[in-house]
Protein backbone atom coordinates (compact mmCIF):
# COMPACT_ATOMS: atom_id res chain seq x y z
CA UNK A 1 0.00 0.00 0.00
CA UNK A 2 1.69 3.47 -0.76
CA UNK A 3 1.19 6.25 1.31
CA UNK A 4 -1.27 8.11 -0.74
CA UNK A 5 -3.76 5.32 -0.31
CA UNK A 6 -2.88 4.95 3.19
CA UNK A 7 -4.04 8.07 3.67
CA UNK A 8 -7.02 7.91 1.50
CA UNK A 9 -7.80 4.69 4.17
CA UNK A 10 -7.44 7.31 6.58
CA UNK A 11 -9.49 9.54 5.10
CA UNK A 12 -12.68 7.39 4.15
CA UNK A 13 -12.58 5.36 7.84
CA UNK A 14 -12.94 9.37 9.25
CA UNK A 15 -15.77 9.58 6.92
CA UNK A 16 -17.53 6.66 7.89
CA UNK A 17 -17.16 7.18 11.61
CA UNK A 18 -18.07 10.80 11.08
CA UNK A 19 -21.66 8.91 9.58
CA UNK A 20 -21.77 6.77 11.87
CA UNK A 21 -21.12 8.76 15.17
CA UNK A 22 -21.74 12.19 14.11
CA UNK A 23 -19.81 14.87 15.48
CA UNK A 24 -16.28 15.01 14.60
CA UNK A 25 -13.19 16.96 14.58
CA UNK A 26 -12.85 19.20 11.23
CA UNK A 27 -11.70 16.55 8.52
CA UNK A 28 -7.99 16.36 8.38
CA UNK A 29 -6.27 18.68 4.51
CA UNK A 30 -6.33 16.88 2.01
CA UNK A 31 -2.33 15.12 1.34
CA UNK A 32 -1.97 16.69 -2.18
CA UNK A 33 -3.73 19.39 -3.74
CA UNK A 34 -6.42 18.33 -6.67
CA UNK A 35 -4.64 18.12 -9.97
CA UNK A 36 -5.52 20.51 -12.75
CA UNK A 37 -6.75 17.07 -14.39
CA UNK A 38 -9.03 16.18 -11.43
CA UNK A 39 -10.48 20.03 -11.35
CA UNK A 40 -11.76 19.69 -14.88
CA UNK A 41 -13.31 15.79 -14.34
CA UNK A 42 -15.33 17.69 -11.43
CA UNK A 43 -16.28 20.79 -13.53
CA UNK A 44 -17.07 18.48 -15.97
CA UNK A 45 -19.38 16.16 -13.76
CA UNK A 46 -20.83 19.02 -11.89
CA UNK A 47 -22.12 20.40 -15.56
CA UNK A 48 -22.99 17.01 -16.97
CA UNK A 49 -26.03 17.76 -18.21
CA UNK A 50 -27.83 14.23 -18.06
CA UNK A 51 -29.54 13.45 -15.17
CA UNK A 52 -33.11 12.14 -14.70
CA UNK A 53 -35.92 14.43 -15.09
CA UNK A 54 -39.72 14.42 -15.18
CA UNK A 55 -42.69 16.68 -15.87
CA UNK A 56 -46.40 16.87 -15.47
CA UNK A 57 -48.45 18.36 -18.63
CA UNK A 58 -51.44 19.66 -17.94
CA UNK A 59 -54.14 18.13 -20.35
CA UNK A 60 -56.42 21.37 -20.50
CA UNK A 61 -60.19 21.08 -19.19
CA UNK A 62 -61.62 22.86 -21.70
CA UNK A 63 -64.73 21.59 -23.26
CA UNK A 64 -66.81 21.97 -26.61
CA UNK A 65 -69.73 24.06 -25.59
CA UNK A 66 -73.67 24.58 -26.96
CA UNK A 67 -75.91 22.35 -29.34
CA UNK A 68 -73.88 19.51 -31.16
CA UNK A 69 -70.84 20.02 -28.89
CA UNK A 70 -71.24 16.09 -27.36
CA UNK A 71 -69.95 14.18 -30.75
CA UNK A 72 -67.09 16.79 -31.17
CA UNK A 73 -66.35 16.49 -27.11
CA UNK A 74 -66.71 12.23 -27.53
CA UNK A 75 -64.06 12.80 -30.58
CA UNK A 76 -61.80 14.80 -30.21
CA UNK A 77 -60.37 15.20 -27.32
CA UNK A 78 -58.93 11.94 -26.44
CA UNK A 79 -55.77 13.22 -28.81
CA UNK A 80 -55.51 16.79 -28.12
CA UNK A 81 -57.44 19.57 -26.07
CA UNK A 82 -60.37 22.18 -27.86
CA UNK A 83 -58.37 25.54 -27.91
CA UNK A 84 -56.56 24.86 -31.16
CA UNK A 85 -59.94 24.23 -33.04
CA UNK A 86 -61.56 27.09 -31.34
CA UNK A 87 -58.77 29.24 -32.16
CA UNK A 88 -59.55 28.65 -35.98
CA UNK A 89 -60.30 31.58 -38.40
CA UNK A 90 -63.80 30.60 -39.71
CA UNK A 91 -64.13 28.02 -41.97
CA UNK A 92 -66.82 26.21 -44.36
CA UNK A 93 -68.61 23.10 -43.40
CA UNK A 94 -66.37 21.67 -46.62
CA UNK A 95 -63.04 22.62 -45.18
CA UNK A 96 -64.23 21.56 -41.14
CA UNK A 97 -65.31 18.14 -42.92
CA UNK A 98 -61.87 18.05 -44.63
CA UNK A 99 -59.83 18.21 -41.70
CA UNK A 100 -61.93 15.87 -39.27
CA UNK A 101 -61.51 13.57 -42.45
CA UNK A 102 -57.45 14.31 -42.01
CA UNK A 103 -57.64 13.26 -38.59
CA UNK A 104 -59.28 9.43 -39.85
CA UNK A 105 -57.01 8.94 -42.56
CA UNK A 106 -53.86 10.48 -42.06
CA UNK A 107 -53.62 10.76 -37.98
CA UNK A 108 -56.08 7.18 -37.65
CA UNK A 109 -57.84 8.73 -35.32
CA UNK A 110 -60.86 6.32 -34.24
CA UNK A 111 -63.50 8.35 -35.12
CA UNK A 112 -66.44 6.47 -36.47
CA UNK A 113 -68.04 7.70 -40.43
CA UNK A 114 -71.18 8.16 -39.45
CA UNK A 115 -69.70 10.83 -36.80
CA UNK A 116 -67.49 12.94 -38.68
CA UNK A 117 -70.45 14.94 -40.64
CA UNK A 118 -72.04 15.99 -37.28
CA UNK A 119 -68.30 17.32 -35.84
CA UNK A 120 -68.11 19.06 -38.87
CA UNK A 121 -71.79 20.56 -38.90
CA UNK A 122 -71.26 21.79 -35.51
CA UNK A 123 -67.32 23.52 -35.27
CA UNK A 124 -68.92 25.43 -38.62
CA UNK A 125 -71.80 26.34 -36.47
CA UNK A 126 -69.41 28.08 -34.04
CA UNK A 127 -69.52 31.67 -33.99
CA UNK A 128 -66.27 32.93 -34.85
CA UNK A 129 -64.82 36.68 -35.44
CA UNK B 1 -40.81 53.00 -22.29
CA UNK B 2 -38.58 50.13 -21.60
CA UNK B 3 -39.19 46.25 -22.24
CA UNK B 4 -38.82 45.56 -18.82
CA UNK B 5 -41.15 48.21 -17.25
CA UNK B 6 -43.47 47.23 -20.04
CA UNK B 7 -43.18 43.84 -18.93
CA UNK B 8 -43.87 45.05 -15.47
CA UNK B 9 -46.75 47.02 -16.36
CA UNK B 10 -48.35 43.78 -18.11
CA UNK B 11 -47.89 41.53 -15.35
CA UNK B 12 -49.42 44.22 -13.56
CA UNK B 13 -52.34 44.59 -15.70
CA UNK B 14 -52.39 40.76 -15.70
CA UNK B 15 -53.11 40.39 -11.79
CA UNK B 16 -55.87 43.43 -12.13
CA UNK B 17 -57.30 41.30 -14.92
CA UNK B 18 -57.65 38.29 -12.69
CA UNK B 19 -58.73 40.13 -9.97
CA UNK B 20 -61.60 41.56 -11.47
CA UNK B 21 -62.62 38.34 -13.24
CA UNK B 22 -61.65 35.67 -10.66
CA UNK B 23 -60.63 33.64 -13.76
CA UNK B 24 -58.07 33.94 -16.64
CA UNK B 25 -54.90 36.33 -15.40
CA UNK B 26 -54.38 37.85 -18.69
CA UNK B 27 -54.92 37.76 -22.44
CA UNK B 28 -52.94 38.69 -25.56
CA UNK B 29 -54.53 39.78 -28.91
CA UNK B 30 -52.42 38.72 -31.55
CA UNK B 31 -54.25 41.01 -33.92
CA UNK B 32 -54.60 38.49 -36.67
CA UNK B 33 -56.66 39.86 -39.64
CA UNK B 34 -60.24 39.60 -38.96
CA UNK B 35 -60.07 39.00 -35.62
CA UNK B 36 -59.94 35.96 -33.44
CA UNK B 37 -56.61 36.77 -32.41
CA UNK B 38 -57.35 36.91 -28.36
CA UNK B 39 -55.27 34.50 -26.65
CA UNK B 40 -54.82 33.50 -22.65
CA UNK B 41 -51.27 34.53 -21.59
CA UNK B 42 -50.37 31.27 -19.16
CA UNK B 43 -48.10 31.80 -16.01
CA UNK B 44 -48.58 27.97 -14.81
CA UNK B 45 -47.16 25.80 -17.67
CA UNK B 46 -44.32 23.64 -16.31
CA UNK B 47 -40.75 25.06 -16.86
CA UNK B 48 -42.29 27.89 -18.81
CA UNK B 49 -42.61 31.76 -17.70
CA UNK B 50 -45.48 33.82 -18.99
CA UNK B 51 -46.20 32.27 -22.56
CA UNK B 52 -49.44 32.61 -25.10
CA UNK B 53 -51.18 29.76 -24.85
CA UNK B 54 -52.60 28.25 -28.43
CA UNK B 55 -52.98 24.47 -27.00
CA UNK B 56 -52.52 23.02 -23.63
CA UNK B 57 -52.54 19.71 -24.92
CA UNK B 58 -49.69 18.53 -27.28
CA UNK B 59 -49.06 22.12 -25.90
CA UNK B 60 -48.69 25.18 -28.32
CA UNK B 61 -47.53 27.63 -26.89
CA UNK B 62 -46.00 31.05 -28.05
CA UNK B 63 -43.27 33.63 -26.57
CA UNK B 64 -44.71 36.90 -26.60
CA UNK B 65 -43.67 39.31 -28.81
CA UNK B 66 -41.96 42.10 -26.45
CA UNK B 67 -40.00 38.80 -25.12
CA UNK B 68 -38.06 39.16 -28.38
CA UNK B 69 -37.27 43.50 -27.38
CA UNK B 70 -35.03 41.93 -24.48
CA UNK B 71 -32.03 40.54 -26.36
CA UNK B 72 -30.46 38.04 -29.17
CA UNK B 73 -31.55 35.13 -27.51
CA UNK B 74 -34.52 34.13 -26.72
CA UNK B 75 -34.60 32.67 -22.69
CA UNK B 76 -35.59 29.19 -22.46
CA UNK B 77 -38.42 29.74 -20.16
CA UNK B 78 -39.91 31.78 -22.65
CA UNK B 79 -39.25 29.60 -25.71
CA UNK B 80 -42.02 28.86 -27.96
CA UNK B 81 -43.25 24.84 -27.75
CA UNK B 82 -44.96 22.58 -30.10
CA UNK B 83 -45.24 18.63 -30.25
CA UNK B 84 -47.15 17.36 -32.69
CA UNK B 85 -48.66 14.06 -30.57
CA UNK B 86 -49.93 14.11 -27.25
CA UNK B 87 -47.47 11.46 -25.74
CA UNK B 88 -45.06 13.61 -24.97
CA UNK B 89 -41.47 11.82 -23.23
CA UNK B 90 -42.40 13.14 -19.52
CA UNK B 91 -40.12 11.32 -17.76
CA UNK B 92 -36.90 10.19 -18.91
CA UNK B 93 -34.13 7.80 -17.30
CA UNK B 94 -30.87 9.15 -18.64
CA UNK B 95 -28.57 5.49 -17.55
CA UNK B 96 -31.45 3.41 -19.67
CA UNK B 97 -31.88 6.20 -22.72
CA UNK B 98 -30.39 5.03 -25.87
CA UNK B 99 -29.64 6.85 -28.90
CA UNK B 100 -29.79 3.81 -32.04
CA UNK B 101 -28.26 4.68 -34.90
CA UNK B 102 -29.11 1.77 -37.31
CA UNK B 103 -29.85 1.23 -40.96
CA UNK B 104 -27.50 1.29 -43.91
CA UNK B 105 -24.79 1.47 -41.45
CA UNK B 106 -21.22 -0.81 -41.37
CA UNK B 107 -21.65 -0.93 -37.36
CA UNK B 108 -25.19 -0.02 -35.95
CA UNK B 109 -24.57 2.00 -32.51
CA UNK B 110 -26.75 1.81 -29.64
CA UNK B 111 -24.93 5.11 -28.03
CA UNK B 112 -25.28 5.95 -24.13
CA UNK B 113 -25.70 9.38 -22.97
CA UNK B 114 -22.12 9.24 -21.73
CA UNK B 115 -20.35 7.92 -24.78
CA UNK B 116 -22.36 10.79 -26.91
CA UNK B 117 -21.57 13.53 -24.29
CA UNK B 118 -17.35 12.34 -24.86
CA UNK B 119 -17.51 12.95 -28.67
CA UNK B 120 -16.09 16.29 -29.66
CA UNK B 121 -18.19 19.35 -28.21
CA UNK B 122 -19.55 21.78 -30.78
CA UNK B 123 -21.55 25.37 -30.17
CA UNK B 124 -23.51 27.53 -32.37
CA UNK B 125 -26.42 29.91 -32.43
CA UNK B 126 -29.65 29.17 -34.17
CA UNK B 127 -32.72 30.41 -34.67
CA UNK B 128 -35.26 27.51 -34.51
CA UNK B 129 -38.59 28.65 -36.30
CA UNK B 130 -41.82 26.69 -36.78
CA UNK B 131 -42.39 26.19 -40.10
CA UNK B 132 -45.85 27.83 -39.74
CA UNK B 133 -44.70 30.31 -37.53
CA UNK B 134 -46.75 33.42 -38.62
CA UNK B 135 -49.68 31.48 -40.02
CA UNK B 136 -52.36 33.64 -38.22
CA UNK B 137 -51.84 36.53 -40.11
CA UNK B 138 -52.43 34.70 -43.84
CA UNK B 139 -54.86 36.16 -45.64
CA UNK B 140 -57.07 34.81 -46.68
CA UNK B 141 -56.92 32.83 -43.39
CA UNK B 142 -55.87 29.31 -43.53
CA UNK B 143 -56.59 26.19 -41.25
CA UNK B 144 -53.67 25.31 -38.91
CA UNK B 145 -51.97 26.75 -35.48
CA UNK B 146 -52.57 30.27 -35.71
CA UNK B 147 -49.58 31.84 -34.37
CA UNK B 148 -48.91 35.34 -34.31
CA UNK B 149 -45.00 35.81 -34.92
CA UNK B 150 -43.84 34.24 -31.96
CA UNK B 151 -43.54 30.53 -33.31
CA UNK B 152 -39.27 31.49 -33.01
CA UNK B 153 -36.56 31.98 -30.83
CA UNK B 154 -32.91 31.97 -30.80
CA UNK B 155 -30.10 30.08 -28.60
CA UNK B 156 -27.25 28.96 -28.08
CA UNK B 157 -27.19 25.26 -28.99
CA UNK B 158 -24.00 22.87 -27.48
CA UNK B 159 -23.94 19.41 -28.23
CA UNK B 160 -21.90 17.01 -30.75
CA UNK B 161 -21.62 16.48 -34.90
CA UNK B 162 -24.53 14.70 -36.10
CA UNK B 163 -21.23 13.89 -38.94
CA UNK B 164 -19.15 12.60 -36.20
CA UNK B 165 -21.74 10.34 -34.84
CA UNK B 166 -22.91 9.15 -38.38
CA UNK B 167 -18.91 8.20 -38.90
CA UNK B 168 -18.69 6.57 -36.20
CA UNK B 169 -20.78 3.91 -37.59
CA UNK B 170 -20.09 4.01 -40.95
CA UNK B 171 -22.63 4.99 -43.61
CA UNK B 172 -22.40 2.29 -46.08
CA UNK B 173 -22.34 2.77 -50.01
CA UNK B 174 -25.69 3.79 -51.57
CA UNK B 175 -27.24 5.15 -48.48
CA UNK B 176 -28.77 8.51 -49.41
CA UNK B 177 -31.44 9.84 -46.43
CA UNK B 178 -31.23 10.23 -42.81
CA UNK B 179 -34.27 9.50 -40.89
CA UNK B 180 -34.86 10.90 -37.24
CA UNK B 181 -36.76 9.50 -34.58
CA UNK B 182 -37.99 10.13 -31.11
CA UNK B 183 -39.47 9.43 -27.80
CA UNK B 184 -42.71 11.04 -28.45
CA UNK B 185 -45.54 8.56 -29.89
CA UNK B 186 -48.95 8.99 -31.14
CA UNK B 187 -51.63 8.71 -29.55
CA UNK B 188 -53.32 6.21 -31.80
CA UNK B 189 -51.20 2.89 -32.47
CA UNK B 190 -51.36 3.09 -36.42
CA UNK B 191 -51.08 6.51 -36.44
CA UNK B 192 -48.00 8.19 -38.07
CA UNK B 193 -44.92 8.32 -35.55
CA UNK B 194 -43.00 11.76 -35.98
CA UNK B 195 -39.84 11.09 -38.35
CA UNK B 196 -38.44 13.43 -40.18
CA UNK B 197 -35.28 12.83 -42.66
CA UNK B 198 -32.77 14.78 -44.15
CA UNK B 199 -30.57 14.09 -47.07
CA UNK B 200 -27.34 12.13 -46.17
CA UNK B 201 -24.92 14.99 -47.67
CA UNK B 202 -26.69 18.14 -45.34
CA UNK B 203 -26.65 15.05 -42.36
CA UNK B 204 -23.20 14.89 -42.80
CA UNK B 205 -22.04 18.85 -43.54
CA UNK B 206 -20.60 19.13 -39.83
CA UNK B 207 -23.04 21.91 -38.69
CA UNK B 208 -26.25 19.67 -38.07
CA UNK B 209 -25.92 18.90 -34.57
CA UNK B 210 -27.31 16.94 -31.54
CA UNK B 211 -27.69 19.61 -28.87
CA UNK B 212 -27.75 19.07 -24.88
CA UNK B 213 -26.95 22.09 -24.33
CA UNK B 214 -29.89 25.18 -24.76
CA UNK B 215 -28.50 28.59 -23.64
CA UNK B 216 -26.14 27.01 -21.75
CA UNK B 217 -28.45 24.65 -19.48
CA UNK B 218 -29.49 21.21 -19.99
CA UNK B 219 -32.51 20.71 -22.82
CA UNK B 220 -35.95 20.55 -20.67
CA UNK B 221 -38.33 18.46 -21.53
CA UNK B 222 -40.52 20.74 -23.14
CA UNK B 223 -38.13 21.25 -25.90
CA UNK B 224 -36.76 17.67 -26.19
CA UNK B 225 -34.54 16.47 -23.37
CA UNK B 226 -31.93 14.32 -23.69
CA UNK B 227 -30.83 15.65 -26.80
CA UNK B 228 -32.50 17.12 -30.19
CA UNK B 229 -31.37 17.92 -33.79
CA UNK B 230 -30.23 21.23 -34.37
CA UNK B 231 -30.67 21.88 -38.62
CA UNK B 232 -28.91 25.56 -39.03
CA UNK B 233 -31.11 27.33 -41.23
CA UNK B 234 -33.50 25.01 -41.79
CA UNK B 235 -37.48 25.00 -40.13
CA UNK B 236 -38.05 23.54 -36.48
CA UNK B 237 -39.61 20.66 -38.03
CA UNK B 238 -36.30 18.99 -39.15
CA UNK B 239 -35.26 19.97 -35.50
CA UNK B 240 -36.54 16.42 -33.65
CA UNK B 241 -36.42 16.70 -30.09
CA UNK B 242 -36.20 13.39 -27.86
CA UNK B 243 -34.20 12.28 -30.48
CA UNK B 244 -33.34 8.76 -29.86
CA UNK B 245 -33.00 6.85 -33.93
CA UNK B 246 -31.41 7.84 -36.48
CA UNK B 247 -31.55 5.91 -39.40
CA UNK B 248 -29.62 5.73 -42.47
CA UNK B 249 -31.87 5.02 -45.59
CA UNK B 250 -30.75 4.15 -48.84
CA UNK B 251 -34.01 5.51 -50.67
CA UNK B 252 -36.49 8.34 -50.18
CA UNK B 253 -38.17 8.79 -47.50
CA UNK B 254 -41.75 7.94 -47.45
CA UNK B 255 -43.21 8.13 -44.22
CA UNK B 256 -45.90 10.52 -43.46
CA UNK B 257 -44.32 13.86 -42.21
CA UNK B 258 -42.09 13.71 -45.52
CA UNK B 259 -44.44 12.70 -48.11
CA UNK B 260 -47.32 14.66 -46.98
CA UNK B 261 -47.34 16.91 -44.40
CA UNK B 262 -44.84 19.74 -44.26
CA UNK B 263 -45.28 20.42 -47.78
CA UNK B 264 -44.48 23.46 -49.76
CA UNK B 265 -45.62 25.00 -53.51
CA UNK B 266 -42.51 24.38 -55.60
CA UNK B 267 -42.77 28.42 -56.61
CA UNK B 268 -40.51 31.04 -55.54
CA UNK B 269 -40.73 31.83 -52.00
CA UNK B 270 -43.68 28.85 -51.66
CA UNK B 271 -45.89 31.39 -53.11
CA UNK B 272 -48.94 30.60 -54.65
CA UNK B 273 -52.56 32.82 -55.18
CA UNK B 274 -55.52 31.41 -53.42
CA UNK B 275 -57.27 28.98 -55.11
CA UNK B 276 -54.21 28.22 -57.52
CA UNK B 277 -53.21 24.69 -58.72
CA UNK B 278 -50.79 22.76 -61.01
CA UNK B 279 -47.82 23.23 -58.85
CA UNK B 280 -45.74 20.73 -57.69
CA UNK B 281 -45.14 20.58 -53.86
CA UNK B 282 -41.33 19.57 -51.73
CA UNK B 283 -41.00 19.13 -48.36
CA UNK B 284 -40.03 22.24 -46.29
CA UNK B 285 -36.36 23.16 -46.11
CA UNK B 286 -34.34 26.43 -45.48
CA UNK B 287 -35.63 29.49 -43.92
CA UNK B 288 -35.60 32.56 -45.43
CA UNK B 289 -34.70 36.34 -44.57
CA UNK B 290 -37.40 37.88 -41.58
CA UNK B 291 -37.11 41.36 -39.26
CA UNK B 292 -39.11 42.73 -37.18
CA UNK B 293 -39.30 46.25 -35.13
CA UNK B 294 -39.56 44.91 -30.99
CA UNK B 295 -39.66 48.14 -29.46
CA UNK B 296 -42.93 49.51 -30.78
CA UNK B 297 -46.51 47.81 -30.92
CA UNK B 298 -48.51 47.91 -33.99
CA UNK B 299 -50.74 51.22 -33.10
CA UNK B 300 -48.48 52.42 -30.14
CA UNK B 301 -48.43 56.48 -30.13
CA UNK B 302 -45.47 58.42 -30.42
CA UNK B 303 -44.96 62.39 -29.70
CA UNK B 304 -43.99 64.83 -32.72
CA UNK B 305 -40.61 65.95 -32.96
CA UNK B 306 -39.20 63.78 -30.22
CA UNK B 307 -36.31 61.04 -31.50
CA UNK B 308 -37.91 57.96 -30.95
CA UNK B 309 -35.04 55.35 -31.92
CA UNK B 310 -36.27 52.01 -33.67
CA UNK B 311 -34.70 48.71 -32.92
CA UNK B 312 -35.25 45.13 -33.40
CA UNK B 313 -34.51 42.18 -34.59
CA UNK B 314 -33.64 40.14 -37.86
CA UNK B 315 -31.83 36.98 -39.31
CA UNK B 316 -30.81 35.50 -42.84
CA UNK B 317 -32.44 32.29 -42.67
CA UNK B 318 -29.90 29.45 -44.09
CA UNK B 319 -27.33 32.37 -44.36
CA UNK B 320 -26.16 35.68 -42.23
CA UNK B 321 -27.83 39.35 -42.85
CA UNK B 322 -26.07 41.17 -45.12
CA UNK B 323 -28.32 44.24 -44.28
CA UNK B 324 -31.58 45.92 -42.49
CA UNK B 325 -33.33 48.79 -44.03
CA UNK B 326 -36.10 50.54 -42.21
CA UNK B 327 -38.91 52.81 -43.73
CA UNK B 328 -40.98 55.08 -41.72
CA UNK B 329 -42.84 55.78 -44.86
CA UNK B 330 -44.61 53.27 -45.83
CA UNK B 331 -41.93 51.90 -48.11
CA UNK B 332 -41.49 55.47 -50.13
CA UNK B 333 -38.10 55.25 -48.81
CA UNK B 334 -35.64 53.45 -46.49
CA UNK B 335 -32.55 54.05 -44.88
CA UNK B 336 -29.63 51.36 -43.67
CA UNK B 337 -30.10 50.21 -40.08
CA UNK B 338 -27.01 49.43 -37.76
CA UNK B 339 -26.76 46.54 -37.07
CA UNK B 340 -25.79 44.92 -33.64
CA UNK B 341 -22.83 42.14 -33.12
CA UNK B 342 -23.09 39.03 -35.02
CA UNK B 343 -23.49 35.94 -32.55
CA UNK B 344 -23.51 33.36 -35.97
CA UNK B 345 -24.94 33.39 -39.47
CA UNK B 346 -27.86 31.44 -38.22
CA UNK B 347 -28.59 33.39 -35.01
CA UNK B 348 -30.80 36.23 -34.62
CA UNK B 349 -29.11 40.09 -35.31
CA UNK B 350 -30.29 43.18 -33.73
CA UNK B 351 -30.73 46.47 -35.25
CA UNK B 352 -31.36 49.88 -34.53
CA UNK B 353 -32.45 53.12 -36.61
CA UNK B 354 -33.02 56.81 -35.83
CA UNK B 355 -36.53 58.04 -36.39
CA UNK B 356 -37.65 61.48 -35.14
CA UNK B 357 -41.49 61.79 -36.63
CA UNK B 358 -42.02 65.17 -38.30
CA UNK B 359 -45.46 64.47 -39.38
CA UNK B 360 -48.53 64.02 -37.80
CA UNK B 361 -50.73 61.32 -38.33
CA UNK B 362 -50.19 57.40 -39.22
CA UNK B 363 -46.76 56.13 -39.99
CA UNK B 364 -45.93 53.04 -41.38
CA UNK B 365 -42.41 51.79 -40.43
CA UNK B 366 -41.68 49.19 -42.27
CA UNK B 367 -38.34 46.70 -41.88
CA UNK B 368 -36.63 44.51 -44.73
CA UNK B 369 -33.58 42.37 -43.98
CA UNK B 370 -31.83 41.24 -46.90
CA UNK B 371 -29.40 37.83 -46.45
CA UNK B 372 -25.85 37.13 -47.42
CA UNK B 373 -27.28 35.72 -50.21
CA UNK B 374 -28.31 38.57 -51.02
CA UNK B 375 -32.36 37.58 -51.04
CA UNK B 376 -34.42 40.17 -49.28
CA UNK B 377 -37.74 39.83 -47.93
CA UNK B 378 -40.77 40.36 -50.69
CA UNK B 379 -43.05 43.46 -50.39
CA UNK B 380 -46.23 41.60 -50.33
CA UNK B 381 -46.47 38.72 -48.07
CA UNK B 382 -46.12 35.36 -49.51
CA UNK B 383 -49.10 32.87 -49.47
CA UNK B 384 -50.03 28.92 -49.69
CA UNK B 385 -52.69 26.50 -48.26
CA UNK B 386 -50.27 25.13 -45.62
CA UNK B 387 -49.94 28.54 -44.30
CA UNK B 388 -45.72 28.19 -44.41
CA UNK B 389 -42.85 30.26 -44.69
CA UNK B 390 -44.40 33.54 -44.26
CA UNK B 391 -41.34 36.21 -44.69
CA UNK B 392 -42.84 39.46 -46.00
CA UNK B 393 -41.69 42.54 -45.02
CA UNK B 394 -43.58 43.55 -41.65
CA UNK B 395 -45.48 46.86 -41.64
CA UNK B 396 -45.54 48.32 -37.67
CA UNK B 397 -48.10 51.59 -37.87
CA UNK B 398 -47.86 54.40 -34.91
CA UNK B 399 -49.66 57.25 -34.39
CA UNK B 400 -47.99 59.92 -34.25
CA UNK B 401 -49.39 63.24 -32.67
Amino acid sequence: MSFQNFCYGIVAVAGISLALFGKSPPAPPAPYPPTPEALRFAAAEAAYPFHNASIELPAGDRQFQGPGAEVANANCLSCHSAGMVLNQPPLSRAVWEEEVRKMRTAYHAPVAEADVEPIAKYLASLPRP
Amino acid sequence: MTSSRRHLLGGAAALAAAWVSGARAAEVDLNLPGGGGVRPLITDYPQKGAMILQRTRPPLLETPFEVFDEGTFTPNNRFYVRWHWAVIPTEVDVNAFRLEVKGHVNAPLSLTLRELYNLPRVELAAVNQCSGNSRGLFQPRVPGAQWGNGAMGNAKWVGVRLRDVLDRAGVRAGATVVRFGALDQPVVQEGPDFMKSLALDHARDGEVMIAYLMNGEPMTLNHGFPIRLIVPGWFSTYWVKALNSIEVLDGPDENYWMKTAYRIPDTPGANVRPGQTGFGTVPINHMVPRSFVTNLRDGAGLPMGAPAPLRGIAFGGSTGVRAVDVSTDGGASWQPATLGPDEGKYGFRRWEAGFTPTARGEARIMVRCTNNDGLAQPAEPNWNGGGYMRNGIETTSVRIG
